[in-house]
């Protein structure tokens, strides 16, 4: 069952989330993050995952989405180059995304590296399939709802 | 009135009276609110962030607590300048601040902390005798009690066992619990209201006793007569969460209670308090955990988040203090990409996890910017910095010596390292830029002193050469404290609403 989204009475209303490119890269990036030896995970899962991470810009605020989109344009335009492929980290085949991503994550910029990942991890670990495939039952940590 | 009111939907003006405004909703804050409102005063608190209740809180997933609860969704940054670390620092936005997001460690400040406070910087009534009381009051108001030992998570048996090998010894912790059953998720707010934060002890005290709680309130400065506060001013935030409408508070009393990464703006924004003091100085607590996977399962998630700490490091500036966060975040820790992070990710419920926070100088600034964040900017002094590697290998050297297979450090991009490379790794050589850190205790960017030329506050928490204008949260703190500072920032709030004139 797919995580549902809480909305708080008192809260703002919710501003724009990504942009359709941010998702793109968001997508390219998570794809290669969460692969396992079989390949990306489910379409539909990575699908709830670039939701969900849009549904917590809109939320989290200006500074939130700044802060991310750096980390975001920072991947997408150096990764590429660290495996001589200019260009865009979409348009690198998987196997050469995930050396590139590697290779930035060593690098002397990974805290952009850190910023994104830590993100899309929290967000990706909530999804009930992507935890148990993680060996995680925290019951209680999951939300008693 | 007894309940929370909202300004985001107001269709008029919002404009009050009272004698006593608090700018804050947090520790600080919701300790003076409540002294004063049950002095008989008319108290108004003012908030930026929303209400959400404890019952709503308890029903998030962790990423939604970040998301409605946390400032920026926990993307706040203090950059690290010259040969420094960034530092990702994070506080509550809500009703009842940053309260509601601890993990309920209740230190009081150490008597060697409150020693320089008196010798060094002569806040002569800062003793231990002499603070007694007001740290009593506040542990009897939020429950102070020991976490017992049957509570700590299988990840703290583990360090305080391999603690235990290498000479160090941990003690229990104290949290401002009642009735906690241990589910780990104190840092995401407590779904069973058993931590009491000032939300749940202090603030509906107060309201009981006439005072009025507003959230979606952004207060922009301090109004003034002369050399007196008069109110403060500001806009309400809209269902957009942009400003609204206006907000007036008049008052014969101001407090400023935004905690230390907006006080200081606040201050700037009004005119008030010496430029080269006020925002500098800046402490942060900087945190740093080390992970530790085992052979058999650990699920550290079970058992209370925070429970015990070692203190035998103190002298060299260090403290360890156990932690735990969620999955999702103990996934963005594993190194790699693709099929070697999700093979990491597979152990997750196989990791043990120990923190340490370094007694830090104050290297910290914060800076207007055009909106309403400041930029804040952090030199770690040479001292602080040599200290890391030590407080890294006391976490790595305790999970070996308790069994630990290996051990993945704060060091970015850097895979899990044995026992055998770890005691060959150079630790004193990681660039600053590779080392991950955290704080959730900034600290001190408007000091208490004895000194005008010295300090923003006096000891009684009174801006320098301004009647009626008070700070009281952990921007007056005039050091660190090398502990959780969360009963500190109360304990001197609650004696300076009793001091106050």
């Amino acid at each position: 069952m797919v995580p549902s989204r809480i909305e708080v009475p008192d809260q703002i209303r919710p501003g724009v989330g990504l942009s359709a490119s941010d998702r793109r890269a968001s997508l390219a990036l998570a794809e290669a993050l969460f692969s396992t030896p079989e390949g990306p995970p489910p379409s539909e899962r990575l699908g709830w995952l670039i939701d969900d991470l849009d549904h917590f810009m809109a939320h989290a605020g200006p500074r939130a989405r700044l802060a991310y989109g750096l980390c975001l344009r920072a991947i997408s335009w150096i990764a590429p180059l660290l495996v001589g492929r200019p260009g865009s980290l979409a348009g690198l085949d998987l196997p050469l995304r995930i050396e590139a991503l590697e290779r930035f994550e060593r690098s002397p910029v990974a805290l952009a590296f850190f910023g994104a990942k830590t993100i899309l991890c929290i967000l990706y670990y909530e999804h009930p399939e992507a935890a148990r495939a993680a060996g995680v039952d925290p019951s209680c940590l999951r939300s008693p709802r | 009135m007894s309940q929370v009111q909202s300004a985001r939907d107001l269709d008029r003006d919002l404009i009050l009276s009272a004698d006593t405004v608090v700018v804050g909703s947090g520790a600080g804050g919701a300790v003076v609110a409540t002294e004063r409102a049950l002095r008989g005063e008319r108290v108004v608190v003012l908030e930026e962030g929303p209400s959400v209740s404890a019952a709503l809180l308890g029903s998030m997933r962790p990423s939604e607590s970040l998301r409605h609860v946390w400032r920026d969704g926990a993307f706040t940054l203090a950059i690290g300048v010259g040969d420094s670390p960034s530092i990702n620092v994070t506080m509550g936005r809500c009703i009842g601040g940053s309260s509601v997001l601890t993990g309920a460690v209740c230190f009081r400040t150490p008597d060697h902390v409150l020693d320089h406070w008196t010798s060094v910087l002569k806040l002569r009534d800062y003793t231990e005798r002499g603070m007694d009381r007001y740290f009593e009051r506040v542990e009897k108001a939020i429950h102070v009690e020991e976490v017992p030992a049957e509570m700590r998570s299988r990840s703290t048996q583990l360090f305080a066992l391999g603690a235990r090998r290498t000479g160090l010894e941990m003690q229990p912790m104290r949290r401002n619990t009642r009735g906690c059953n241990g589910c780990g998720r104190c840092n995401f707010g407590c779904p069973h209201q058993a931590k009491m934060s000032v939300d749940l002890s202090y603030l509906p005290r107060a309201m009981a006793a006439g005072a009025e709680v507003w959230s979606h309130c952004l207060v922009q400065r301090v109004l003034r007569k002369g050399d007196r506060a008069v109110g403060v001013e500001g806009r309400t935030l809209g269902p957009d969460g942009r400003p609204s409408r206006r907000l007036v508070v008049h008052a014969r009393r101001v407090v400023l209670a935004a905690g230390a990464w907006h006080t200081p703006l606040l201050l700037r924004s009004s005119g008030l308090g010496r430029p080269e003091l006020v925002g500098h100085r800046m402490t942060l607590h900087p945190g740093f955990r080390v992970l530790a996977r085992f052979d058999s399962p650990v699920q550290g998630w079970q058992g209370a988040l925070q429970s015990g700490w070692v203190g035998d490091l103190e002298p060299q500036g260090i403290t360890l203090l156990s932690l735990f966060v969620p999955p999702g975040v103990l996934g963005s820790t594993m190194p790699g990409v693709g099929p070697e992070h999700t093979s990491n990710a597979r152990h997750i419920g196989h990791l043990a996890m120990f923190g340490g926070i370094l007694h830090d100088e104050g290297g910290g600034s914060l800076y207007r910017t055009p909106g309403r964040e400041p930029l804040a900017l952090y030199r770690m002094a040479p001292r602080d910095r040599a200290r890391i590697p030590t407080l890294i290998r006391a976490l790595a050297r305790s999970f070996f010596a308790a069994g630990a297979r290996e051990v993945f450090l704060p060091v970015l991009g850097l895979r899990g390292v044995d026992a055998d490379a770890f005691a060959r790794l150079d630790l004193e050589r990681i660039p600053m830029n590779r080392i991950e850190c955290a704080s959730q205790h900034p600290l001190g960017s408007a000091q208490m002193g004895a000194f005008p030329e010295h300090s923003v506050v006096d000891p009684d928490g009174k801006l320098w050469g301004m009647d009626s204008l008070y700070i009281a949260d952990g921007s007056i703190v005039p050091t660190s404290l090398g502990v959780n500072p969360q009963l500190s920032i109360m304990a001197i709030a609650t004696r300076i609403a009793d001091r106050m004139r």
